[in-house]
């Protein structure tokens, strides 16, 4: 019954993490962390109900924080690269190499 | 039911977060002067003194483990005590290391604010909210603190990084620490879904109990003691989110560029106590609630140790950069420190743990001196390679002798004895533990370690090059907060290198309680 939902965390995880991989766009890369992070949640919240207790349901409003505040700190850094940069590729971060 | 709180024993983070709320305040209050800056390092400081003194008391107050924010007794499982924050032995070594280490931190951060163009305020009120999470680490007992604690020193440090708002490298430098730590915190929150739904607890106490098999997990059933494939994927994934945190070898690649794009303090910062915090939740996690799983992870360890070490010293080898190559030899050196935990279980555990964490202080203290002295160099210089040390010996003979000496020690040669001594440590464990391939790797990887420190010290003591064709550009003012930063790095060095059994007696003995 609960397989479903573990399934369908499952892939968003996948989906989150491809996105991660493939994808070029800080913003977009980034939205795809946030998949990541929501299939966590999905996760947590469908083992609480598995296992029968509330400590699943905590994990995630924590994970929730969690994400908010790492959009907060993430938005302002993409936003002084941008600045900088006049592009939120992450190909264009180039200035540090060997 | 009201649950009673233990002040004293959350003081060390609790005085930490009011310093860091007060430096809030009067940023926002205190007229924006340049004397206001002084005093708001000077309130940091004075926090983190304040901290670092519960932390003294509480070890003095003996060697008994107090807790609180535990389950009570009327609702728990009798078979496991279920407390979210400890303080015994394992978690006052780390936050004293952590603090001391933050006391060389803050006074780095007075000489790099000095110059101006980094906003103050933020900037001391973000370094205490690291320092929060790196005290309350070692202190956490469930998954929940664990990982909210772990975020709490991840994520100033972003900021932190990006503070110098006008330098394109240090954006960058912000984007990539970004991007790769919240991939690895969802890829740990997602391990830890997992442990949580085959534990049905967050507690590392019961989850110990459960995957040793001695309750019965309400989740998935073990099938004589051996986890379901979906627990391997657990562990794996968890361990990978601290491989991050760690800079451990496929999460290593960060390490270089953001240290050179970062403030020198904030890659000090990076290279000590956010890797002594992940080391702690690593401990913590593999030994307290994994135990009874060594089968899964010791392999990944070791292998993860060789890969590391090996990885770290190679890339060493071709850098010219000061900061780059201390990157990369810490990412080494967290080889080392990984090492002994692959033998947790066929020596002695809790003497591997106490190899690792004499390896992690003493390493703390050498690398925290050598960064102490490339920030008073890169004061003077603007592009901060090795060539620019050349004499220094002879320029500033304090800072070229204690550079020269933390260099000796990371090396591991005689008369940096704290190194060697750090090292033999590790070594008997590693042979102890039968794990004879590991010890020969790292012998290997010492060798190749000696020649870059060898390069760099000789390099300290070479003559002052010819002045070239283009001029030197004038020093600017350098603050006079970086001499003591670099005299307490280097004197706790040279006292490990007198005394390490100092280092030993505390480590060795700080198994969980």
């Amino acid at each position: 019954m609960t397989t479903h939902y573990l399934i369908l965390s499952g892939l968003l995880f996948a989906i989150g993490a491809m996105g991660v991989l493939i994808r070029r766009n800080a913003i977009v890369v980034f939205m795809c962390v946030e998949l990541m992070l929501n299939a966590c949640n999905l996760a947590f919240v469908t083992f609480s109900r598995q296992v029968g207790n509330l400590e699943g349901q905590i994990i995630a409003f924590f994970v929730m924080v969690v994400a908010a505040a790492e959009v907060v700190v993430g938005l302002a850094i993409i936003v002084t690269i941008f600045r900088t940069r006049r592009s939120a590729s992450v190909d264009d971060a180039n200035l540090l190499k060997y | 039911m009201i649950q009673q709180i233990d002040y004293f024993v959350i003081a060390p983070p609790l005085v930490l977060a009011l310093a860091a709320g007060l430096v809030l305040l009067l940023d926002a209050f205190l007229p924006a002067r340049p004397r206001t800056r002084g005093v708001l390092g000077l309130v940091t400081l004075a926090g983190v003194l304040v901290s670092l003194g519960f932390v003294v008391a509480q070890a003095a107050g003996g060697g008994t483990p107090r807790s609180t924010f535990c389950v009570p007794p009327s609702l728990a499982d009798p078979a496991t005590v279920q407390c979210s924050f400890v303080a015994d032995r394992f978690t006052l070594v780390f936050a004293g290391m952590v603090l001391v280490a933050a006391v060389v931190v803050v006074l780095l951060s007075m000489a790099e604010l000095a110059g101006g163009g980094i906003p103050v305020g933020e900037w001391y009120f973000l370094l205490l909210c690291t320092f929060v999470g790196a005290v309350t680490l070692p202190a956490s007992r469930d998954l929940i603190m664990l990982v909210v604690a772990l975020e709490l020193v991840s994520l100033p440090v972003f900021a932190l990084t990006a503070l110098k708002r006008y330098d394109g490298r240090s954006s960058e430098a912000a984007v990539k620490l970004f991007v790769v730590s919240v991939v690895s915190t969802a890829v740990m929150l997602f391990g830890v879904s997992l442990l949580y739904g085959i534990a049905g607890t967050v507690f590392l106490s019961r989850l110990g109990a459960v995957f040793s098999g001695q309750v019965q997990a309400p989740g998935v059933a073990l099938v004589q003691g051996e986890l379901p494939a979906v627990g391997t994927v657990g562990v794996v994934l968890v361990v990978a989110g601290f491989a991050f945190k760690i800079a451990a070898v496929p999460f290593h690649s960060w390490a270089a560029d953001v240290y050179q794009g970062a403030p020198v303090p904030v890659a000090a910062l990076l290279s000590v106590i956010s890797k002594a915090a992940g080391f702690a939740g690593l401990i913590l996690v593999l030994v307290a609630a994994l135990s009874g799983q060594a089968a899964t992870w010791v392999p990944i360890i070791a292998v993860l140790a060789a890969l590391t070490m090996t990885a770290g010293n190679l890339l060493a080898l071709r850098q010219r950069s000061a900061v780059r190559l201390l990157a990369w030899s810490s990412v080494a050196q967290s080889g080392y420190i990984l090492a002994p935990l692959a033998v947790t279980v066929t020596a002695d555990g809790a003497t591997a743990i106490g190899a690792s964490m004499a390896y992690l202080v003493i390493y703390a203290a050498m690398n925290l001196g050598a960064f102490a002295v490339v920030m008073l160099v890169s004061k003077t210089t603007t592009r901060n390679e090795l060539d620019d040390y050349r004499g220094l010996v002879f320029r500033r003979p304090a800072a070229g002798l204690a550079l020269a000496f933390c260099l000796i020690c990371l090396a591991g040669l005689p008369p940096g004895l704290a190194g060697l001594f750090a090292k033999v440590f590790v070594f008997r464990e590693l042979v102890e533990g039968g794990s004879g391939w590991l010890a020969l790797v790292m012998a290997v990887n010492t060798v190749i370690g000696l020649y870059y420190y060898a390069v760099w010290t000789a390099r300290l003591f070479a003559s002052a090059p010819e002045p070239g064709p283009v001029p030197e550009p004038a020093p600017r003012r350098t603050s006079p907060a970086t001499l003591p930063a670099i005299g307490i790095a280097v004197a706790v060095a040279v006292l490990f290198s007198v005394a390490p059994q100092l280092v030993l007696d505390v480590t060795a003995l700080s198994a969980f309680g």
